[in-house]
């Protein structure tokens, strides 16, 4: 339950920085790590809790970002349920360019789905026509969302073979 | 693992069906009460994030502005160009102005002539103007500029152009009057197309260095009082019976954009 809390605070951290630091940003800058985290959960199949993390995340975008709560929030667990099918069917071996690609195709996903999202919104609103997609802008966020993806994955690696000589060593000295 | 992914598929529909609902409350405004102070808290939080990251953006924006150096050139060159039309029609506005004001005092003689082309080389110039004889431009009329600063004289008329010869030009005769007290004429010469000097001054006269040198009026066409430039050095020898005095032209008189020429009489001529 811990474990929960926590990620789910991180899940808000994350999507409160993307909505509102990345999203002032060049559009090349508007990466997802939000997602990164939830895939990152499916990874380990931990299903739940990025389903858990998916809806905080996105509830947050839309307290930030909407006028009402909802798009964001149906969007992103969309993108988790693509992300844990895709996982089982798709990239089901566990290993670095299959954890990138599944980011890829996640972040593909929810892309189209902003974007749908957004097309609908504007021509319900303003009227105003959205920019193609996908754009350069797109590639360039796809590219820093593999990198961090990358980081992520390093980091955390990093993090269990610290705690795992932790864990060893305190029991060596027990 | 059959009965884990059908807890998923559970918790998927499960979820999907309450974000559902949820929207829908939230569209309707159900949950205005409840959304209102969560939204706040988050937009609280959020905006020193979003600050942050438009500051970060116009950096980023200074930042790919100032790396590209051909970006800033065509900037520099379009303002160069910019800044030399405009400084052009300044100085165009201000001939015309003197122009107008000159016409005003002297009364409707004269013809306002724009300069097309100026030809030749520093011993032999001419100026060009956009007026001939069908406006009653004739040879030997003086060409002026601003308020009265005489250019040259006209050496040839076409039907609607004319050559003036400056002042200037090595070939160019103009009778003039030093303003002294002895009021001093003599005949002004052009130097080469870069100067001009009277010569042939009696030693008797006293012409000193910033005295002003005007038409006299002697010449047939040319009226008194056009003003023709300053004293610069007057040179003079004990041997010598006559002093040279070196004039400096007015500036508005070396390169003008509008002159005007004076239509004498055929009783003045």
């Amino acid at each position: 339950m811990l474990f929960e809390f926590f990620i789910v605070l991180a899940a808000v951290v994350l999507s409160l920085v993307e909505s509102s630091f990345l999203s002032a940003l060049p559009p090349g800058w508007n990466f997802t790590p939000s997602l990164i985290l939830i895939i990152g959960l499916i990874a380990v199949f931990r299903f739940r809790t990025a389903l858990i993390a998916a809806a905080a995340a996105g509830f947050v975008a839309d307290a930030v970002t909407s006028t009402f709560v909802g798009p964001h929030l149906v969007s992103a667990l969309v993108t988790a349920g693509a992300g844990w099918w895709l996982f089982t069917r798709v990239f089901a071996n566990p290993t670095l360019p299959s954890f990138l690609a599944m980011n890829a195709s996640v972040f593909a996903v929810h892309r189209s789905l902003a974007y749908l999202v957004r097309t609908a919104g504007d021509s319900l609103t303003v009227g105003a026509v959205s920019p193609p997609w996908p754009s350069l802008a797109t590639f360039e966020a796809l590219l820093l969302q593999l990198l961090a993806a990358a980081a992520a994955l390093a980091i955390a690696r990093s993090a269990r073979r610290f705690l795992a000589a932790r864990f060893i060593f305190s029991g060596h000295a027990a | 693992m059959a009965r884990y992914g059908s807890d998923n598929r559970r918790l998927v529909v499960g979820l999907a069906v309450g974000a559902l609902v949820f929207s829908a409350l939230a569209a309707s405004g159900a949950l205005t009460t409840i959304s209102r102070p969560v939204t706040r808290a988050f937009l609280t939080l959020a905006g020193p994030l979003h600050g942050a990251g438009a500051a970060m953006s116009g950096w980023f924006g200074r930042l790919a502005a100032g790396c590209d150096p051909e970006d800033w050139r065509g900037k520099y060159e379009e303002l160069k160009t910019e800044q030399a039309k405009l400084l052009a029609l300044a100085a165009e506005n201000a001939s015309l102005k003197e122009a107008v004001a000159y016409r005003e005092t002297a009364g409707t003689n004269v013809v306002t002539a724009r300069v097309v082309n100026e030809s030749g080389d520093d011993y032999s110039r001419a100026i060009i103007i956009d007026r001939g004889s069908a406006d009653g431009l004739v040879v030997g009329q003086p060409a002026i500029t601003g308020n009265g600063i005489i250019v040259g004289k006209i050496i040839d008329v076409g039907a609607n152009s004319a050559v003036i010869q400056p002042l200037t030009d090595s070939r160019s005769r103009l009778a003039v009057t030093v303003q002294n007290t002895q009021e001093t004429i003599g005949v002004l010469e052009g130097e080469r197309g870069l100067g001009l000097i009277i010569s042939l001054i009696p030693q008797a006269e006293t012409v000193l260095e910033g005295d002003t040198v005007i038409t006299s009026g002697l010449e047939p066409g040319i009226p008194r009082g056009l003003t023709v430039g300053i004293v610069g050095k007057v040179t003079a020898s004990t041997q010598d019976p006559f002093q040279t005095a070196s004039i400096q032209p007015f500036k508005a008189s070396l390169h003008p954009t509008y002159v005007q020429v004076v239509r004498t009489t055929a009783t003045e001529r």
